[in-house]
């Protein structure tokens, strides 16, 4: 019991870190170096190589943190971050056949689209900002290709570790029969 | 059965986050949230500043290439400034004098609160060129909206836009929509209000044709709204449009201050 108790500590713990480091130190970085987004990578990370359960935990803890911290409408970031966990998991479910990287990129690709376009949707549509529109802003997409490329740099590094400690999932190219 | 169950996670978790939501709008989590910040603003502020230092070396390598440039203009306009200064330090002492004499009590006084940076806003904002940072300090230690806040050389870095009890939202006054009173040191003291511009500069806009605007004359807060005093420098003239065919001119403003390297900061409280 003292075991479980600790590991849910520890999951509590590393979950906040990831959050604060993601709001008081990647959104300082240089423009292109702040569009890391290593809240949403480390949660599509535990949904693909955990359970979606223990990324929900996570995209719970760390959508609390950033809405805590952030001056937005409470429960913007807690929403988008648990509404992608909740459409990765179905793309992964029925969509994605097996769990090699080729599916964990994709994953990633559309877990970073989908969480955008939530955000852009509730910040829309929360009482703060009517006077940017809605998606009819290059700066979007440009920032959301920017984010694309380094959720994918971060994705290969955190695969390629995972692999490295656990040796159990598929390797990176796939072996044809 | 066991489908049922799996089934019921996503239902767990909708509940769990309408109740936050909930809590948190009739302000029964305040408490935890309060404790919750107080905890791990020591670790923001030191995140940021390594975020910092590590955007000052980024943008240090990359702009190597105008620093003799940089250097030549820099050491000219210390000459000028200089120049300058000596003439306000004999206006000073002749103010002061005079102030004894008529035993005048007018000047302003002002307090400040030293803050710290933890954090910046960019996150639900991706492609959106505002930049807001938030700040250690909220209405607990006596801050309040509309307030200025100034670096370490007394210039003018933005507002406060949104306030809780232990942290505050800045706008900086490049960052699209945050709007300051600000003046001209110019022969007319031309009023207007500046806001924000891509992110990058400030523009005062809505200048009638008939004021004369030079480049480099300065930009300092006017002090109407009386949130944030009077002679607080904003930045200074870069460039004037300025077209016949219309009815107002306006003027693109450089800050004084790099907003990518913000450290010792300080609300003033009037």
């Amino acid at each position: 019991m003292f075991k479980k108790i600790g590991q849910i500590i520890i999951f509590f713990a590393l979950s906040s870190i990831v959050a604060v480091c993601q709001f008081s130190f990647i959104n300082v970085l240089p423009s292109i170096w702040g569009q890391i987004n290593l809240v949403l990578v480390v949660a599509i990370f535990t949904l693909f190589f955990f359970d979606w359960r223990s990324a929900l935990f996570y995209g719970a803890i760390s959508g609390f943190w950033l809405d805590l911290m952030s001056f937005e409408f409470f429960g913007l970031y807690l929403a988008a971050i648990l509404l992608t966990i909740i459409i990765s998991h179905l793309i992964l479910k029925n969509l994605l056949t097996n769990r090699s990287f080729y599916s964990f990129f994709t994953l990633i690709i559309a877990a970073t689209i989908t969480y955008n376009i939530l955000l852009a949707i509730f910040f829309y549509f929360s009482f703060n900002d009517k006077t940017s529109s809605l998606f009819i802003n290059s700066s979007f997409y440009l920032a959301l290709v920017y984010q694309i490329v380094w959720s994918l740099f971060l994705a290969l590094a955190l695969f390629n570790l995972a692999i490295f400690l656990t040796k159990g999932f598929k390797p990176f190219f796939l072996v044809k029969k | 059965m066991l489908k049922i169950k799996k089934n019921k996670t996503p239902l767990i978790f909708l509940v769990v986050f309408l109740l936050l939501v909930f809590f948190h709008s009739i302000k029964v989590l305040q408490p935890l949230e309060n404790f919750l910040l107080y905890l791990v603003k020591p670790l923001s502020g030191k995140l940021y500043n390594y975020g910092g230092e590590f955007n000052k070396s980024y943008r240090a390598r990359n702009s190597q290439v105008d620093l003799n440039a940089k250097v030549e203009n820099l050491t000219n306009e210390v000459a000028r400034l200089t120049v300058l200064n000596s003439k306000y330090l004999s206006l000073e002492e002749e103010n002061n004098k005079l102030r004894n004499i008529l035993k005048f009590n007018g000047e302003n006084s002002w307090k400040t609160v030293a803050v710290g940076i933890i954090g910046r806003e960019t996150l639900a904002t991706i492609g959106n060129e505002s930049q807001d940072i938030i700040i250690n300090k909220g209405s607990r230690d006596g801050l309040r909206l509309d307030l200025g806040l100034i670096n370490e050389e007394g210039v003018v870095v933005g507002k406060i836009i949104d306030i809780k009890p232990g942290t505050a939202k800045i706008c900086l006054t490049t960052s699209p929509g945050c709007q300051l009173a600000a003046s001209l040191q110019n022969q007319n003291k031309t009023l207007g209000i500046v806001e924000g511009d891509l992110g990058l500069t400030i523009k005062m806009s809505y200048i009638p044709q008939l004021e004369k605007i030079n480049i480099n004359d300065i930009v300092i807060t006017s002090g109407l709204g009386g949130d944030i005093p009077r002679g607080l420098v904003i930045g200074k003239v870069q460039s004037v449009r300025n077209e016949s065919n219309e009815i107002w001119q306006s003027a693109t403003i450089e800050p004084l201050v790099n907003m990518d390297n913000l450290t010792v900061l300080a609300v003033i409280i009037p």
